[in-house]
């Protein structure tokens, strides 16, 4: 390869962009990762950690039983522990009346061939002793092959590998200029290079509007600016990634427990950690888990997430540059996904079309949010 | 509950209380927010609620500054309002704190803010100095000298600082059975500061008598030695020291062991700025003393509008400085609220200004002989670098070669920092081991902070008042 | 293993206020108004605070920075000993592991 010209130049470097380059790589193509500032920094790296299949929109439940079994194999061959377990995840239904609309869920998913339970209100206390007892809530819904990691080392342990194989990562390299010619993009720049390649892929989360602008398309992604508390190291008396709501918590393998501290809108791109997040998260544990008001929050941190107008990702090839892919938009939910957007990018590209269908994922399509549809869950 | 102050003060130690002193006397309107139950920050500690103490001769001198200004702040008490016991966690806006206050937050809004953090001391960590029984000198001349418990027989004080020698006095008047002072300051190789040092005759004269003192009251001397080791089960019971080289690092096969059940260690102090790198102002690395300050111009002022800071937690100083600059903050922002006159400005400041040069130039000749030097930080790979977490030497040079490149990467990497006490300890640690693995010191950067500063249990966010300090 | 602390209240200069009783492991101990626990407990002989890792902690840097000294404190977990005063009747815990346990 020649230094800045490669098959695929990948931009952004999350969970989905690194799976791109990796499984590019393990294709034998030659790529090349542009990351603005240090892979995993953004929001693949400052999620929850969720990795998790129940619960979705119907169309990304196939990519994420798919993601499973990659993140199975995966884990084996990545250098360190990246705090992969399949702890579970379980969504408490507050009232009856989301307790049905679970249950249709669970039957959907079941026939999609997902192990997934409806458990009673005993069930649960059964797996969460921790739930305050005056809290009559009506069940939950469980998955056992769900789980959660390390979402900052997920990453650079996915690029280490992507290096392994061939891939060049490069870092500190936003990019500044795309140039289009005929129809494809021919180049794109960054501060000091100017880099070549016959396919592009832009999975930049937040900053992929601002990219798309630049070959005169306009997109609709919008920017979310989320939020996470970190209590103290606590022992273990939960093992699902446990939510209820619009309120989520998992324990990491080292003890914290994480707490959603929600999310915003957000126009400017700010990581600071607001003020209102102490209250949300507060609020939402008061009378549901009381033993979480004496312990103690050491830390938090925000992140941005890009979110599309439907909740579901932007996977496609873009209708009138044909060398130019999108994989962004995850909406708060990506985690789980991003090694089979990277396999499924790679096939697209390599192979000629992926192999599972992504039309519901389309660019330009009617972004509607049809809740029949459309679970998702935070 | 909200409340609004002109001027409000983070911390009640020299810079603090002659801050509000100052603006007091103009007539400004101060509150004071202090973490501990009493003023007078770490040097000018208050006795414990109930104690009579008696103090030290070496130690009279220093309580008569502490107790006049404490004075000086009563006379006011009419202007200054302080409250104890409140901790400050967060910084909203960089316009008002958010404070802890009786299990309630409490939201304190200022037109002008004055830092005055103070220090925290130097960790430096070799095998085993995570015992029990092995205390910081601070540390344990606040045990001895405030809370009057001697806290074993035979005693170890090592490191680099002035401050050793005034805890060794302590710990001999308190009656301990045994005291060696292990320091790395080689003075042979002081020597060519002495020209600098003779322009300060008392203060050397000074330093020279308690010397002699404490060699009449068989304190053991060990120069240029540091502690290499310490040994023991559920505590320390044995410290096994090594002479040190020009660049202080230990000379293989030097070793020398004692039998001892407490260590000091000293080996100077680091800016507690943390309400300052929320704040998002300028900061700059000083490599003689090896840490990130804030920045200020001569006025105290950073680079945040209306935010000052003074005293140590702006660079390590001293309560002489301390005071000066928070007469210089207090001042400047009692100008800028309009109630002293030009005129009285620039004469009162000239004046602190020039104070404050003079004994600059004792601080900088102390920085230069007790500086910490890099062979300190050539550690074991086993030993313990992050003490909340239990990370090691080793393990963070393997995240440094993993390939992170700012400390905060590294952090996220290694967990280092991730702790109770979020970095305080270890920060200034990991950040000579990036400095030694070649990355340089503005990559390196120092750990970004987030709200809460210091552990908050969750429950108590349930009564505030969210619509307040959302964003 | 457990090692005792050779500490002594210092008798000259310092003239002390009440005494109280605290409660330490089940074990009752006098202190002094005005003293902190970690005061309290290494004048008793008591060094190790709990452990972390599996390694003995105790008071490191006693101004309430380090957290070295953290101890379960009349039921709440992670006290800084250093910091908190003895009061009549306190409940003080080891911990024995650095994950604090679920009350």
């Amino acid at each position: 390869m020649i230094y800045n010209d490669a098959d695929v130049i990948v931009i952004g470097g999350g969970i989905a962009g690194s799976s791109t380059a990796l499984s590019l790589a393990e294709k034998g193509r030659t790529v090349i990762l542009l990351e603005k500032g240090r892979v995993g920094e953004e929001a693949s790296g400052r999620c929850a950690g969720g990795v998790r299949q129940q619960n979705r929109n119907v169309a990304e439940l196939p990519l994420a039983m798919e993601s499973i079994k990659i993140w199975a194999d995966m884990i084996n061959e990545l250098e360190y522990d990246v705090g992969y377990r399949r702890s579970g995840n379980l969504q408490i239904a507050m009232t009856p009346d989301e307790y049905t609309s679970l249950h249709r869920i669970c039957e959907r998913e079941k026939s999609m061939g997902l192990k997934v339970e409806m458990l009673s209100q005993r069930d649960v206390r059964g797996l969460i002793s921790t739930i305050a007892k005056d809290w009559d809530f009506a069940g939950g819904k469980y998955c056992p092959t769900d789980g959660s990691a390390n979402p900052l080392l997920v990453v650079k342990a996915i690029c280490r590998m992507a290096r392994k194989k061939g891939a060049a990562i490069r870092e500190h390299e936003p990019v500044t200029g795309m140039t289009l010619k005929s129809g494809q993009l021919t180049s794109i720049s960054t501060f000091d290079n100017e880099y070549h390649a016959g396919a592009f892929v832009i999975a930049a989360g937040p900053w992929t509007h601002k990219l798309c602008n630049q070959v005169g398309l306009d997109s609709p992604l919008m920017v979310h600016r989320d939020q996470i508390l970190v209590t103290e190291p606590m022992q273990h008396h939960f093992d699902p990634f446990i939510i209820y709501g619009d309120m989520y918590m998992r324990r990491a393998i080292e003890g914290n427990v994480h707490l959603w501290g929600g999310h915003h809108p957000i126009a400017a791109f700010d990581k600071q950690l607001s003020y209102g997040a102490f209250a949300y998260a507060a609020d939402r544990i008061a009378t549901k888990f009381p033993y979480l008001k004496k312990v103690n929050i050491i830390r938090g941190f925000a992140g941005l997430t890009c979110y599309s107008p439907d909740e579901i990702p932007i996977l496609d090839q873009i209708p009138n540059i044909s060398n130019l892919f999108i994989a962004a938009g995850f909406s708060g939910h990506g985690f789980c996904l991003g090694p089979i957007v990277g396999k499924l990018m790679a096939e697209w590209i390599a192979d000629g079309r992926p192999s599972l269908d992504l039309s519901a994922f389309r660019w330009g399509r009617n972004y509607n949010k049809n809740d029949s549809d459309n679970y998702n869950c935070l | 509950m909200t409340h609004h102050y002109k001027a409000v003060i983070l911390g009640a130690g020299p810079a603090g209380l002659s801050a509000a002193v100052e603006l007091a006397r103009s007539g400004t309107e101060v509150a004071i927010v202090e973490d501990n139950p009493d003023v007078g920050g770490q040097v000018y500690r208050q006795p414990p609620e109930g104690f009579i103490i008696k103090e030290e001769k070496h130690l009279v001198a220093r309580h008569k500054i502490g107790h006049q200004l404490i004075q000086n702040l009563k006379k006011l008490s009419g202007k200054i309002s302080i409250v104890h016991n409140a901790y400050t966690w967060g910084l909203c806006n960089n316009k008002c704190l958010a404070v802890l206050h009786n299990g309630k937050i409490n939201l304190i809004e200022f037109d002008k803010l004055f830092l005055c953090e103070g220090a925290i001391e130097r960790s430096i960590p070799f095998r085993g100095w995570t015992l029990p029984g092995i205390m910081t000198a601070g540390g344990l001349q606040k045990m001895v000298i405030n809370q009057g418990l001697l806290p074993g027989k035979r005693f170890l004080l090592a490191g680099s600082s002035p401050l050793l020698l005034s805890v060794a006095a302590s710990l001999v008047a308190a009656g301990a059975e045994f005291v060696g002072v292990c320091e790395a300051t080689s003075y042979l190789a002081n020597l060519r500061l002495l020209p600098n040092i003779l322009t300060h005759g008392s203060l050397l004269s000074e330093f020279i008598s308690m010397q002699q003192k404490l060699l009449r009251r068989s304190v053991k001397f060990y120069r240029p030695y540091t502690i290499a080791s310490a040994e023991g089960e559920a505590k320390v019971r044995k410290a096994i020291l090594a002479k040190l080289d020009n660049s202080w690092v230990p000379i293989p096969g030097s070793e020398t062991q004692i039998d001892i059940d407490i260590v000091g260690l000293g080996f100077g102090f680091l800016p507690h700025a943390r309400l300052a790198r929320l704040c998002g102002c300028d900061h700059v690395y000083d490599p003689l003393q090896k840490y990130w300050k804030p920045m200020t111009d001569q006025y105290m002022q950073s680079s945040q509008p209306n935010i000052y800071i003074a005293g140590d937690s702006k660079g390590i100083g001293g309560a002489d400085v301390a005071e000066l600059d928070g007469r210089i903050a207090g001042m400047h922002a009692a100008f800028e609220l309009g109630n002293i006159t030009q005129r009285e400005f620039s004469d009162q400041m000239n004046v602190l200004l020039n104070k404050k040069l003079r004994i600059k130039k004792y601080v900088l000749l102390l920085n230069q002989i007790f500086a910490p030097r890099d062979g300190l930080y050539d550690l074991d790979g086993d030993t313990i670098v992050c003490r909340c977490e239990g990370i090691t030497a080793k393990e963070i040079l393997a995240g440094i070669d993993l390939g992170a490149r700012d400390i905060n990467e590294l952090k996220r990497i290694t967990r280092f920092g991730m702790g109770l006490c979020q970095g305080r300890t270890c920060e200034s640690i990991v950040t000579q081991l990036m400095i030694q693995r070649d990355v340089s010191i503005n990559k390196i950067g120092y750990l970004n902070l987030r709200p809460p500063l210091s552990p908050v249990q969750l429950g108590t966010f349930e009564t505030a008042a969210s619509k307040d300090i959302d964003r | 293993m457990y090692d005792k602390s050779l500490a002594m209240r210092q008798k000259k200069g310092f003239k002390r206020g009440e005494l109280v009783k605290i409660v330490y492991n089940g074990q009752i101990i006098s202190a002094y108004k005005g003293e902190t626990i970690a005061t309290a407990l290494i004048a008793a002989g008591h060094l190790v605070s709990g452990y972390s890792h599996s390694q003995p902690r105790g008071v490191y840097c006693n101004i309430g920075i380090c957290h070295s000294c953290a101890m379960k404190v009349n039921g709440i977990g992670n006290t800084r000993i250093c910091k908190t005063l003895v009061t009549d009747g306190c409940q003080i815990e080891s911990q024995n592991d650095r994950l604090r346990e679920i009350e």
